[in-house]
């Protein structure tokens, strides 16, 4: 049985923690996978302690898949609670064939559909300046970054403004790449339904960051 | 073919779920306008990904907060290795051959009085 003290760092740490597990901020992602893969192996075993750190590990993306779906910080919160609860009681049921954050992000995504239809709520909170997003990509070509960076953040603004529905879909499929039968699976919609709406989604979101394109006609070629 | 056909096709082209058939394609190497199209899903798909790399740091009572929630939670069942889910296996499969026998065995059973089975 793992210990506390024996497990390797996580996915989604604090820049502090990723400094100082790792010396710098570019980390072996499979390193983490690895560690995550022995904590839940360890944690089906009945370790409880293996299980509070899955949780330390990957809170921060839990959380973060809540607020883009919800764009609520109270929701995103509430959701996130829900999501460990439930995953600690089937933690049995999970067969490892796919890996744990998919599986956790599954869990999110069911939890976030069932939090906003019971609750019919379309409150949203815009980022706030003050909302610290940790930056986990590794530097190499700054004038690339900075222009990534600038249409990334453009893309984040977008994604907020979309209709809850349409934005559930492109976060879990585009964002979060899960499947189309599992994005439809878990916001309780037909196949055809979440093809319908991502299609929309890309449109809206393309139309919006380049809208040059918006006013020429079709044409034949 | 016209930008309008393959307009729709190009998001999906572009997330590689889909590709073009031989005269979408042949369109799309002679208009600027889709071939820009295109690039730009490209170039929105690229920046989805990334985005799943940025974390937004909950509040600090947070992890507390769903740790606690847990510890009144009692221990799950725990995860059936999958030896144990063969052993079941066959026991039911022995099971169901149990059951075909005694049919079989009922059906086989001279005809009573009445011309009923007994």
């Amino acid at each position: 049985v793992a210990s506390r003290r024996g497990y390797a760092a996580g996915v989604h740490g604090t820049p502090q923690r990723i400094e100082s597990h790792h010396g710098g901020p570019c980390r072996s992602a499979a390193t983490g996978e690895e560690s995550i893969r022995l904590l839940v192996l360890a944690a089906r075993e009945g370790d409880r302690p293996a299980f509070d750190r899955l949780v330390e590990l990957t809170h921060r993306d839990t959380y973060t898949l809540a607020l883009r779906l919800t764009g609520n910080r109270e929701d995103a919160a509430d959701i996130t609670q829900e999501v460990y609860l439930r995953a600690y009681r089937n933690l049995g049921s999970f067969r490892g064939d796919a890996r744990f954050t998919t599986w956790l992000y599954r869990i999110t995504a069911n939890c976030a559909s069932t939090h906003m239809r019971r609750w019919r709520r379309h409150r949203h909170d815009p980022l706030a300046d003050d909302d610290l997003v940790i930056d986990l990509r590794c530097d190499g070509d700054p004038e690339g970054n900075a222009a990534a960076a600038d249409l990334r953040s453009r893309l984040a603004i977008a994604i907020e403004e979309l209709p809850p529905k349409l934005r559930a879909v492109v976060v879990l499929r585009d964002v979060y790449e899960l499947s189309h039968e599992a994005v439809a699976e878990e916001l309780g919609i037909s196949s055809n339904a979440a093809r319908v709406r991502l299609h929309r989604a890309r449109s809206r979101l393309r139309a919006q960051l380049f809208p040059d394109l918006a006013e020429v006609s079709s044409r034949e070629v | 073919v016209r930008c309008d056909r393959v307009r729709d096709r190009l998001s999906a082209t572009a997330a590689g779920e889909a590709t073009l058939d031989p005269e979408e394609l042949l369109h799309v190497q002679r208009c600027l306008r889709c071939q820009a199209e295109l690039a730009q899903h490209r170039r929105v798909q690229t920046s989805m990904r990334s985005i799943r790399r940025s974390a937004v740091e909950p509040g600090s009572g947070m992890l507390g907060s769903v740790l606690a929630g847990l510890e009144r939670e009692p221990s799950p069942p725990r995860g059936r290795p999958a030896i144990a889910g063969l052993v079941g296996l066959a026991a039911a499969a022995v099971a169901g051959a149990l059951g075909v026998a005694v049919i079989a065995s009922r059906a086989r059973r001279p005809l009573g009085a009445h011309g009923q089975l007994g």
